[in-house]
């Protein structure tokens, strides 16, 4: 076998420029997959992360049949006591932190000038480990406990020409059905850079919030839980569903996949877009190794009849141009591996700026971090090896069978 | 053991070139016995390397037998007549067919491989050859680095070393000035009279002529004068 691997190294050597332009293919199929790879899993990191934080965080615990109308946000749909239900998920493993919330529909008005917005009521100390808005704060400031004011996104305030101390007329339907308003100061402007987000999102404090919608002291309409481990997620919230079913609680647990499908759809879609872009590259390539190797079998067809005048059998021949295709497929991985990771990482550092494009979905940046998982490495590497032996079996093949006294013949 | 190494009766060859048959060898009986040293003479294209191929199990024959070691070569399959070659026989191929891309050692070497012989056995009988050949000064030379006289030398070597029962020679003196000639026709007559080891010439080589215990003439296929 050493002896073979040292036959089929020179032979590639033979032609160093042919061998060179031959792995070109596969090296810059391998870096692109890399890239690619790289890409889609910083962006949709990216994505879901902010998807999590500012909205959905890992799982959320809405009361019985409200996930169905949550588009609605009703104040009427309730989860009572929710410092008793805190206190269980704390207990199961895998919560990190759980935060009371409460979210409903509204008008905001000043002057002349108003604008539809979701009203959410937080725990300003508790949302902060999940939801940093704190840091995200341009003017004014962030809220206090049972804070009585307002925080507006920038897009809003912008909109409606609201400055900090404003005093402005929030409106939405009470949970007993009565409608409500109320004038609140806005004490802070934020911005998410999401300008969907900056431009609906209003913030009071939870007391507040309850105060506005008539909702009592212990209630709020979801929970949101972060966990420690978010690729068990799927695990924590079953966990918690039947935690909750057993201490006999009705709520419904849904993780941040059922909570954002498009999203979700998004991320799938996305990488099997990638992977079949990707993947049709490397079989490009995979074109050159299978002409190369038949350009070899045909130059050395008198070499192969001398091989099997000595006794060399169909097989030997057969892994002979086989292992040649392997060590073109192996080189041109380990380079593209090198470069593709190597691109990765500078733009990883500096980040790429797609411009201010609409975004494809909610929460998706326009300044993409590349970031790569294990796989995102190793699937493209070995991908490639297996396409080169692939695109070598015919050559091979066709040399194993070659007639000795035909192939000696040959000029 | 058998007393002939290899015999052919009545034995045909046809070869077809596009539409047409080309009667390559047109009922050919033979005996080569062990210890034989035979010359195949005949003007080209009357059979000769097609007689060496069926000799050589590279190749079976259109109708006829042909019989090495007493086995019929057209009733075994690819593998076997491999095993056999790789055994018993040893060639010289006309055009020397040396791997461009090894070095002489190396392709004196290359058929060993198929041996079960440990790496110190192997580079004893790989430089023993090569001194036979007075070649023991150019062993990490490559092909093209080599005269053609040297290559065909490299390529008589690669067929001593393997210790075959028989060598089969295409032309094995052609490339070679009459004083080297000379020489390598000593050596194998030597190796045929010490080692028994059976030779079989196609040349036009009237020393070889000369050394040979039997000389076959061809003709348009047929033996003409044996």
């Amino acid at each position: 076998m050493a002896n073979f691997l040292k036959l089929a190294w020179r032979n590639i050597k033979r032609h160093r420029r042919r061998t060179i332009i031959t792995s070109s293919g596969i090296i810059a199929g391998v870096a692109m997959m890399i890239i690619t790879n790289g890409l889609l899993t910083g962006m949709l990191g990216q994505t879901i992360s902010n998807s999590v934080e500012l909205e959905t965080g890992h799982i959320k615990i809405y009361p019985e049949g409200y996930y169905e109308k949550s588009d609605l946000m009703p104040t009427n749909m309730q989860i009572s006591d929710y410092g008793k239900v805190i206190e269980i998920l704390n207990d199961v493993d895998g919560v990190e932190y759980a935060s009371p919330r409460i979210k409903a529909g509204g008008m905001l008005q000043i002057g002349q000038n108003s604008a539809g917005v979701v009203i959410n009521g937080i725990d300003p100390k508790n949302d902060l480990k999940i939801r940093d808005l704190k840091k995200r704060i341009i003017k004014g400031e962030y809220l206090v406990a049972d804070d009585s004011n307002l925080i507006i996104g920038k897009t809003l305030a912008e909109r409606l020409e609201i400055g900090i101390n404003d005093e402005v007329l929030v409106s939405s339907v009470a949970a007993d059905g009565s409608a409500v308003s109320t004038t609140l100061r806005v004490k802070g402007i934020f911005k998410t850079g999401f300008p969907s987000y900056d431009g609906s999102m209003i913030f009071t404090s939870l007391l507040q919030a309850q105060n506005m919608l008539k909702i009592e002291r212990d209630n709020a309409t979801e929970i949101v839980i972060m966990v420690s481990h978010p690729e068990k997620v799927k695990d924590v919230a079953n966990s918690i569903a039947s935690k909750l079913r057993e201490k006999g609680y009705n709520y419904e647990v849904l993780h941040w996949e059922q909570l954002a499908p498009e999203l979700a759809q998004f991320v799938e879609m996305e990488k099997s877009m990638g992977t079949l872009f990707v993947s049709i590259v490397v079989v490009v390539a995979s074109i050159g190794i299978l002409n190369t190797m038949l350009m070899a079998v045909y130059e050395r067809i008198k070499e192969i009849g001398a091989m099997s005048a000595f006794g060399y059998k169909r097989r030997n021949i057969m892994s002979l141009f086989l292992l040649e295709g392997l060590i073109i497929g192996v080189l041109g991985a380990i380079v593209g591996l090198i470069l593709g990771v190597g691109v990765t990482q500078y733009f990883s550092v500096v980040g790429i700026d797609f411009g201010s494009g609409p975004a494809v979905v909610e929460y998706m940046e326009t300044c993409i971090y590349p970031r790569l998982s294990v796989f995102d490495v190793v699937f493209p590497f070995f991908f490639a090896i297996s396409v080169a032996l692939l695109a070598s079996l015919y050559p091979a093949y066709k040399a194993s069978r070659l007639e000795p006294v035909e192939a000696l013949r040959h000029v | 053991m058998f007393e002939n190494i290899v015999q052919l009766n009545n034995v045909t060859k046809n070869y077809s070139l596009g539409k047409t048959t080309v009667k390559a060898l047109r009922g050919v009986t033979l005996e080569i016995e062990r210890e034989d040293f035979i010359a195949i003479m005949g003007p080209s294209g009357c059979g000769k390397t097609t007689l060496l191929n069926l000799i050589g199990c590279l190749d079976t024959p259109t109708s006829g037998t042909v019989l090495f070691e007493g086995k019929d070569t057209s009733k075994l399959d690819a593998d076997r007549l491999a095993d056999i070659r790789s055994e018993k026989i040893g060639f010289v191929f006309q055009h020397f067919d040396l791997i461009p891309v090894l070095t002489a050692f190396e392709n004196v070497e290359f058929p060993l491989l198929l041996k079960k012989l440990d790496k110190k056995e192997r580079s004893e009988r790989v430089y023993y050859a090569l001194q036979m050949v007075g070649l023991s000064d150019k062993t990490s030379r490559k092909p093209l680095e080599l005269s053609g006289g040297e290559q065909q030398r490299v390529a008589i070597a690669r067929a001593l070393a393997t210790k075959p029962d028989i060598i089969l020679a295409d032309e094995p003196t052609g490339d070679l000035d009459s004083n080297m000639g000379d020489r390598i026709i000593h050596l194998m007559r030597g190796l045929n009279e010490k080692e028994g080891t059976t030779f079989v010439f196609s040349t036009h080589d009237p020393m070889i002529m000369e050394h040979a215990s039997k000389i076959i003439k061809l003709h348009d296929g047929k033996i003409i004068k044996e």
